[in-house]
């Protein structure tokens, strides 16, 4: 079984013959020899670019460089993390230009004040008219356009989706490529891998993506819409291959993770631990939280039968800011970590 | 019992396994012997003991968990389990009919320029067409957890199947429920679904429609999944941790005695105090005998108070599966 699995996975390199290895459903091939990429049928893709990257220690400083910005009042977060894995990989990208022409209908619904008059009767037992302001709905016809034209990138791997995914095909950028060159990158020792998504089907799927942004975004301020019709125009197919290293590491103990742009050696999103310290602080936060919203509330109390409008105010700032801070502190006094952006 | 078609073993498969990988030679072959060649695997790169520790530093972080589980645990159960799971692509392209909503607007509104007060809904008739390539990914066993069923398949690379590396771990190598037929037939049903859903995106009522849906290359693929139970205290707690890359499908795990003592005492405290102080506020309102106090302060921080306290309650006696986020 073995031996005969191993002939299948092996792909001829139409410039210079090499026997790559390859997956099943890689359809997007570059050779481990002399870097050419074709199709798994022979042709050419065009051009073929990457991101350069920068080797572990570089990563690891860019790392550091996270944790030190986030690490509040945990000043052994730098010296305490220990990383337990860094290893660069290759992922395989399309990236295009993509155009979109939206037209759209519905409608949506506003309050309307209305002047409306009726009969009251007071306490002597007079009746009299007086006005008041009441809403009635209505009914706002919207036809309108949308327009974009966008960089989109769709990682080259079938089902596939890895920690800080979206995060990090937001920092690749077609200024930072270079023609592919295996000779820059091999002392790094990534692991490669080859596209499963040929560009017609990244095309199709490209589509479909941006035609459904549009169309959440037309529905968002409507109560229904009735129509959207989106046209788009593909353009500028790249294929590039481009680093990404996932960081796991340890501090006091547990288990963390970030994701790393290998191309500029920093993290794209990252757990950060949060210490016993922090949560007592973050304790103390919320405690006051509540002291200070409760003082507000009673200056308020006070201060509306005097009609005191700077009382008012005030009560009522201490009072949301108290709240705010009461939930904020105890929502850290429960969370497992932080998750920051880079 | 089933006898392989190739090497002429006798292995167990349960009486709705139909598509079978034998544990001697590694075939995977239909009940009735026929050879099936589209048959891949993920390879593993956590063996039992880089899966066990990443599992427990990872689930020590967990709130709550007790501090010296990663030393104390004990692993009582540890498998390496490869789920079969059939992937298939599907072009689809459906060309509808149907009946979209609209609607026109009578009476403006004086107050207000292009608000109506009346719309009157009315259905026209439109017609379009979706092309959509979709990938269907089935559990090739009706007995597997959700959250491994809809784990996503690693971003690792794909190789034809070798049993001789399930071996080497001791995995079990789970037969597929589903044939090759049924599979096909399953991501068809799913394909027409998901096309169906993108119509009535468009109408609200299809009058007809005409579907061309091909479903193309359909392969087997085996992932590999550690299925490890660990005991800590008297109680035991199974995890699921991804072979290829080590992240935890969903574990559960202990809180500590210390962790659901403080919960629950602390939460019950404020909860008292701060109904406390929502009656002394409101002692006028539910004719008590006592004046109101602190009116306006009692009530905000009072029910902050019951709030956080009802919060911190609830996490110091629920217990909980973590999962990592992908």
């Amino acid at each position: 079984m073995g031996s005969e699995a191993e002939a299948a996975d092996m792909f001829k390199c139409p410039v210079c013959n090499g026997n790559v290895k390859t997956g099943p459903d890689d359809v997007v091939i570059t050779c481990t020899y002399c870097g050419s990429t074709t199709t798994d049928e022979g042709k050419a893709i065009g051009d073929h670019l990457m991101e350069t990257a920068v080797d572990a220690d570089e990563r690891i400083q860019g790392f550091q460089a996270f944790l030190d910005k986030n690490k509040g009042m945990n000043k052994s977060l730098v010296k305490g993390a220990q990383v337990v894995e860094n290893r660069l990989i290759y992922v395989p990208i399309w990236t295009s230009k993509v155009k979109a022409d939206s037209y759209y209908k519905g409608y949506k619904t506003v309050q309307v004040p209305v002047q409306k008059t009726r009969t009251v009767r007071d306490s002597d037992g007079n009746s009299r008219t007086e006005t008041y302001t009441d809403y009635e709905t209505g009914y706002v016809p919207v036809q309108d356009e949308l327009h974009t034209d966008t960089d989109e990138r769709l990682l080259a791997r079938k089902g596939a989706r890895f920690y800080g995914l979206e995060e990090y095909l937001e920092t690749v950028k077609l200024e930072k490529t270079v023609p592919y060159d295996f000779e820059k990158i091999k002392d790094l020792e990534p692991a490669l891998l080859n596209a499963e998504i040929g560009q017609e089907e990244y095309e199709k799927a490209i589509h479909g993506r941006v035609a459904d942004n549009h169309r959440a975004q037309a529905s968002s301020g409507l109560t229904e819409l009735f129509d959207c019709r989106t046209t788009t125009n593909v353009r500028g197919t790249t294929y590039l291959q481009a680093p990404f290293s996932l960081i796991r590491y340890k501090f006091e103990g547990d288990l963390y993770k970030a994701a790393i742009d290998g191309n500029s050696g920093k993290v794209v999103l990252g757990e950060i631990p949060i210490t016993r310290g922090q949560r007592i602080m973050w304790t103390l936060v919320g405690l006051i939280g509540i002291i200070l919203s409760g003082v507000g509330g009673e200056f308020l109390f006070m201060g509306i039968p005097v009609e005191d409008t700077m009382q008012i105010v005030l009560g009522i700032a201490a009072a949301i800011i108290g709240v705010i801070m009461t939930f904020a502190g105890f929502r850290v006094l429960i969370m497992t970590q932080r998750t920051k952006k880079g | 019992m089933a006898k392989c078609a190739f090497c002429d073993a006798n292995f167990e498969a349960g009486a709705g396994d139909v598509l079978l990988v034998c544990p001697y030679c590694g075939t995977a072959q239909t009940t009735e012997g026929t050879k099936f060649k589209d048959h891949y695997m993920i390879r593993v790169h956590f063996d039992q003991h880089e899966a066990q520790t990443t599992l427990l530093d990872w689930v020590s972080k967990q709130l709550g968990a007790p501090e010296d589980l990663p030393v104390t645990a004990k692993f009582v159960k540890y498998e390496q389990i490869w789920y079969p799971f059939w992937i298939s692509r599907v072009d689809a392209r459906t060309d509808y009919h149907g009946m979209g909503r609209d609607a026109t607007f009578h009476n403006e509104w004086p107050q207000r320029r292009g608000a109506y007060k009346r719309i009157d809904f009315f259905w026209k008739p439109e017609a379009g067409e979706f092309t959509r390539r979709h990938e269907i990914n089935i559990a090739g066993v009706k007995k597997i957890d959700e959250d491994v069923r809809s784990h996503p398949i690693p971003t690792r690379a794909k190789e034809y199947f070798s049993h001789a590396h399930a071996e080497e771990f001791d995995g079990k190598v789970l037969h597929s429920n589903l044939t090759e037929e049924q599979a096909r037939k399953m991501a068809r049903q799913i394909a027409h679904d998901r096309q169906t859903n993108l119509v009535l995106q468009e109408v609200s009522k299809i009058e007809s429609r005409n579907d061309d849906i091909d479903v193309g290359e359909t392969f087997l693929i085996h992932v590999p999944v550690w299925e490890l139970v660990y005991r800590y205290g008297n109680k035991k707690y199974k995890a699921s941790v991804s072979a290829p890359t080590g992240y935890v499908i969903e574990s559960e795990y202990p809180r500590s005695m210390s962790f659901r003592a403080g919960g629950i005492g602390i939460g019950l405290v404020m909860l008292l105090i701060g109904a406390g102080l929502i009656i002394l506020a409101l002692a006028e309102v539910l004719g008590l005998p006592f004046g109101p106090l602190l009116e306006g302060g009692g009530l905000i921080s009072g029910s902050l108070m019951a709030i956080i306290g009802l919060v911190l309650m609830y996490k110091g006696a629920s217990s909980k599966e973590a999962k990592e986020a992908v």
